[in-house]
């Protein structure tokens, strides 16, 4: 981001300046608007500026962009004509500077002596400043921020009466603590690049100031530093510390060495025409060396123009990349010699050129192609998977949700599941929002709940909804030591089908129906699976709840939901009704091919019988007795459990149907009661199982 | 005469006023036949001279009766069909349709357009490692970039919450050479507090496409023909400069907001236009990072799925995408 005065910039402008004009081309160009104040006579604009173009956090850079629009091909000067003798002789200002780190590019110091900052700053410095949201301090101050501003280079200002001995910049070797300007502690991290002189930490290099050499109403003497520190440490130091200053903020995305001398040079013409003083004639400058010359790039018409899908010529390409400043030579036709612009640090590969050539040119005038392209088309079996169990669940009613995939910390107690289960999630984020985002998914069984009572709660107490999504868990042998799976979950609770239209009472959902449900999905992928009671999820009621198995291998569970576990729910005590949930993994699943078997073309029979099971008994267990009484058991289906009058403690009555075919010959009722006593006799000897009365 | 046929005229109407059923009517039409019978041959013993000006008032009186007749059968059929009839603007609640999310649903849409041009599927890991997630999307940790996406970390700073779904494309990239096209729909994650803008994690499709000759006019086809496709070809797509570390270059994509049509209000911030995807040419640092040669070309572009369901259905709050009150979803 970068807030100016738009009076400003039209001062500064050699070609006059046209509002809307300037904020079309920032528009056009990337450089969105993001807030507009109103001055009445001005405006404060501020841009947002994409990490890859620090070059644009100042008027001057601002400026530049508005010339490039208008192919005005020459950038404004700012450097003032104010002599300067540089010199690498560290000894030349009344301290000595030494440094001593690979970390700094450039150090410009300046000494001007005998200032008297007891005075006002200039009203359209203040004007100016508090446009950018900079806060007026004393003349000096102001303007060394004023300068940062006006050409993007930071500015420090040292009072030189106040520092001890050599002025010395290093990396620092262990964790070091630093206060701050603004009295607050903060904790260097190792390598930070610390400006310290022979008594105290003075400031952190291109971050933030101490209070040794404050520049006071009082200073008289100053030492002004305008200096080029690496990137990385400025984002690495400003990052571990949590101080993000104007300068830092620009000096981790980049400053241009070339600013460090004009930065020096304007502060010392402004600060000598409002404070006085006199200027030491000679200035310090160190220079690493690298980063030096304008730097050159080649790229080619041909790759240009097959990057964009343009058909650009060399005169075209050449305007547009003289338009925003950089050097063109073209000899053949084809070979693009490019020179680029200092103050563009984002320029490295001949991408970077193809990006300045395709906006010059407009991405509105790039015209869509269609891809002619050939590349195998690869079925994806998970997201198949998941869209036909969201088409099965739309066609059962249910409604889908969407739940955040962490959950709170405390959601393993609120469901009873112990630390010993498979489903136990224990996997925190460490800078979670709240505790209540903190623990990544076990199990979508928090979720779905949640959901349901908090629907509850606006009175709707009738549900069917489910899930797809991600469960989290611990696998030492995977990637980073965690695993990821997709499941499917569902919740089912209140009114199945309504009293009225020829129902007599609310039938309600009850654990059995999601039985039904994992049967009918089952059914449709072809996939044979068992339930088997679970070994302790203590999200369910005892005894109410199993795990779901296909080939062996365990992929979910299935169960009346515990109402104690519905209570650990804000609103939990609303849900008056049995909640019932499963909740499988559907990797893997794949669907075989059937073959309709065709009817006999022989009359059926149909029998009920309506036997007393013992509880713990199950019905995938003793039914294929029945069926391997006879080849003519055709099919053996289940048609009402019922518990309560009539039938003793710990036995359930199970209404059975049973049909009985012969594809070759009509049955008799003979035959049939033959087979009937085979499968009482069976089930009553292995079972226990006998009619009910 | 003439009296005799105004009484019988009469005697019948009256009768026929009273008839509120078929088979009263029946009677009618029957005493009705019996006196135009009784009639004609009254009208056959009359003198010549009489008889045309008898039989011209007989005949009035059977072509206006029968008339009658006709009318009162059209009005008692109407009335026993309303008798019969079963209010069928009742629907009993036997079948309802369940609903898909939203933000599915969207998402499919996208999804089936793309897989109509010829795109294939990818998924990756939500838990992600700075690797994928960062470094080799030309990201270094001390990118200034990453402040735009503020992440959630499992272990600092290796282990992570996707932020995006272009690791799942550079993972894909690890495994297969080109051409291919590719998108990878799914969560991800960033530390955003929960407002009415704002959810810490969000939906995306992300598509790459790499292979010779592709080119940003690709991209843009891409990018717009599924707008067309699955908005309609009414909307409004604007391409304008950006910036992304991985791909270069960059190009923000806007459509015209819905909500004011392009006029500039509250939920586009006055712009007329709303960000719902990023896009550009894969950074050659990218392709260097997953082992192709730098001169591979690709285009990537990535969806911001939370606001399409936002634009589509006008769904003003995006955290009302999270918070599933069912009788909102009961609406789609
Ligand atoms: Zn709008």
């Amino acid at each position: 981001m970068f807030k100016f005065s738009y009076n400003w910039l039209k001062a500064e402008s050699e070609i006059g300046a046209d509002y809307d004009g300037l904020l079309e081309w920032l528009n056009l160009q990337g450089f969105e608007i993001a807030s507009i104040e109103d001055y009445g006579d001005d405006k404060a604009v501020e841009i947002e500026v994409k990490a890859n173009r620090p070059d644009m956090l100042s008027v001057a850079g601002v400026l530049r962009e508005y010339y490039a629009g208008r192919g005005r091909r020459e950038t404004k000067n700012f450097t003032p004509d104010v002599p300067l003798e540089l010199t690498d002789d560290n000894g030349v200002l009344s301290h000595r500077i030494v440094v001593d780190s690979k970390d700094v590019h450039r150090y410009c110091a300046a000494e001007i002596r005998g200032v008297d900052n007891t005075g006002e700053t200039p009203e359209y410095i203040k004007d100016r400043l508090m446009k950018s949201g900079i806060a007026c301090i004393n003349p000096i101050v102001d303007i060394s921020n004023y300068v940062l501003l006006q050409i993007g280079q930071p500015i420090h200002i040292f009072d030189a009466d106040k520092v001890k001995g050599d002025i010395r910049i290093e990396n620092v070797h262990a964790p070091t603590k630093f206060t701050t300007l603004a009295s607050t502690e903060i904790e260097l991290p190792t390598g930070a690049l610390l400006i310290s002189d022979d008594e105290n930490p003075l400031c952190v290099a291109g971050i933030i100031g101490g209070h040794a050499p404050e520049v006071t109403a009082e200073t008289k003497n100053i030492i002004i530093e305008s200096a080029n520190f690496d990137h990385i440490i400025e984002r690495v130091t400003s990052k571990k510390t949590h101080v993000q200053t104007a300068a830092s903020y620009r000096f981790e995305r980049g400053v241009s060495p070339a600013t460090a001398l004009p930065g020096a040079l304007i502060c010392i013409k402004m600060i000598t025409e409002l404070c006085g003083g006199e200027y030491n004639k000679t200035g310090y400058m160190y220079t690493d060396g690298t980063s030096a010359g304008p730097q050159t790039i080649t790229v080619t018409k041909k790759r240009i123009n097959s990057v964009l899908g343009s058909d650009l010529d060399i005169p075209q390409i050449c305007k547009y990349l003289n338009d925003c400043f950089f050097g063109t030579e073209c000899d053949d036709g084809e070979n693009i010699k490019i020179t680029v612009p200092d103050f563009r640090l984002d320029i490295e590969y001949d991408v970077d050129i193809i990006e300045e050539v395709g906006r010059m040119y407009g991405y509105h005038n790039i015209e869509p192609q269609p891809i002619k392209l050939y590349a195998p088309y690869v079925e994806n079996p998970v997201n198949k998977n998941a869209n036909k169990l969201r088409d099965i669940m739309v066609g059962f009613g249910f409604i889908e949700v969407l739940t955040y995939g962490f959950i709170p910390g405390s959601a393993m107690q609120m469901l009873h599941i112990k630390e010993d289960s498979e489903y136990y999630g224990d996997i925190k984020i460490l800078n979670p929002l709240n505790n209540f985002y903190e623990l990544m998914r076990p199990s979508l069984a928090y979720g779905l709940i949640s959901t349901a009572v908090s629907n509850m709660s606006v009175g709707k107490n009738d549900l069917r909804i489910f899930e797809v999504g991600k469960r989290f868990f611990r696998q030492k042998d995977h990637e980073d030591g965690y695993n990821e799976k997709n499941v499917f979950a569902a919740l089912m609770t209140g009114v199945k089908l309504g009293r009225g239209f020829g129902i007599a009472k609310d039938a309600k959902f009850s654990v059995y129906d999601a039985v039904s449900l994992l049967d009918a999905i089952m059914r449709e992928f072809n996939i044979k699976y068992e339930i088997r009671p679970t070994d302790g999820l203590g999200m369910f009621e005892q005894g109410a709840g199993g795990d779901i198995y296909v080939n062996g291998r365990r992929i979910g569970y299935i169960g009346k939901i515990d109402p104690k576990v519905l209570l650990e729910f804000e609103n939990g005590k609303l849900a008056r009704d049995d909640a019932a949930y499963l909740e499988f993994c559907f990797e893997g699943f794949e669907e075989t091919k059937r073959s309709i078997e065709f009817d006999s073309a022989y009359p059926s029979v149909t029998r009920e019988y309506n036997f007393l099971v013992k509880n713990g008994l199950h019905f995938t267990d003793y039914s294929p007795e029945i069926k391997a009484a006879s080849d003519i058991v055709v099919n053996v289906s289940p048609r009402d459990v019922y518990v309560g009058a009539g039938v003793p403690k710990g036995f359930t009555s199970v209404l059975i149907r049973v049909e009985y075919n012969d594809p070759t010959r009509t049955l008799d009722f003979e035959e049939i009661a033959q087979v009937e006593s085979v499968f009482l006799k069976a089930l009553s000897d292995k079972y226990g199982i006998t009619i009910k009365l | 005469m003439a009296q005799f046929i105004d009484d019988k005229k009469r005697e019948l109407a009256e009768k026929l006023e009273q008839s509120d059923a078929p088979d009263k009517l029946q009677g009618v039409e029957t005493a009705f036949r019996k006196v135009m019978k009784e009639l004609f041959a009254e009208m056959k013993a009359l003198p010549n001279e009489q008889k045309k000006e008898v039989g011209a008032a007989i005949n009035d009186f059977k072509k206006d009766f029968e008339e009658r007749i006709a009318a009162a059968k059209k009005k008692i059929a109407e009335l026993s069909k309303k008798d019969l009839a079963v209010d069928l603007t009742v629907p009993s609640p036997e079948f309802i349709r369940g609903k898909i999310h939203p933000l599915i649903r969207v998402g499919r849409m996208f999804e089936e357009v793309y897989k109509e041009m010829g795109f294939s599927i990818a998924y990756g890991p939500e838990i992600e490692n700075d690797r994928h997630n960062y470094e080799m999307l030309n990201m270094p940790y001390y990118h200034p970039a990453r402040d735009m996406q503020d992440t959630f970390y499992l272990e600092y700073p290796k282990v992570l919450l996707r932020s995006h779904t272009s690791c799942v494309q550079v993972r894909y990239m690890l495994e297969h050479k080109p051409p291919f096209m590719i998108i990878s729909p799914g969560v991800v994650y960033r530390v955003d507090e929960i407002d009415p803008q704002h959810t810490p994690c969000f939906y995306q499709v992300e598509g790459l496409v790499v292979g010779e000759g592709i080119n940003l006019a690709n991209l843009k086809w891409a990018v717009m023909e599924s707008v067309k496709r699955v908005f309609g070809p009414e909307y409004k797509v604007k391409f304008s400069p950006c910036y992304y570390p991985y791909t270069e270059p960059s190009a923000a994509v806007d459509m015209g907001c819905i909500m004011c049509g392009g006029k500039g209000c509250r939920t586009c911030k006055g712009t007329g236009w709303m960000r719902v995807a990023g896009a550009g040419m894969v950074h050659p640092n990218v392709f260097e990072a997953v082992g192709y040669s730098r001169e591979t070309v690709g285009f990537a572009f990535g969806w911001g799925l939370n606001r399409l369901p936002m634009l589509y259905y006008k769904i003003l709050e995006m955290r009302k995408l999270f918070e599933n009150e069912i009788s909102l979803w009961e609406q789609l």
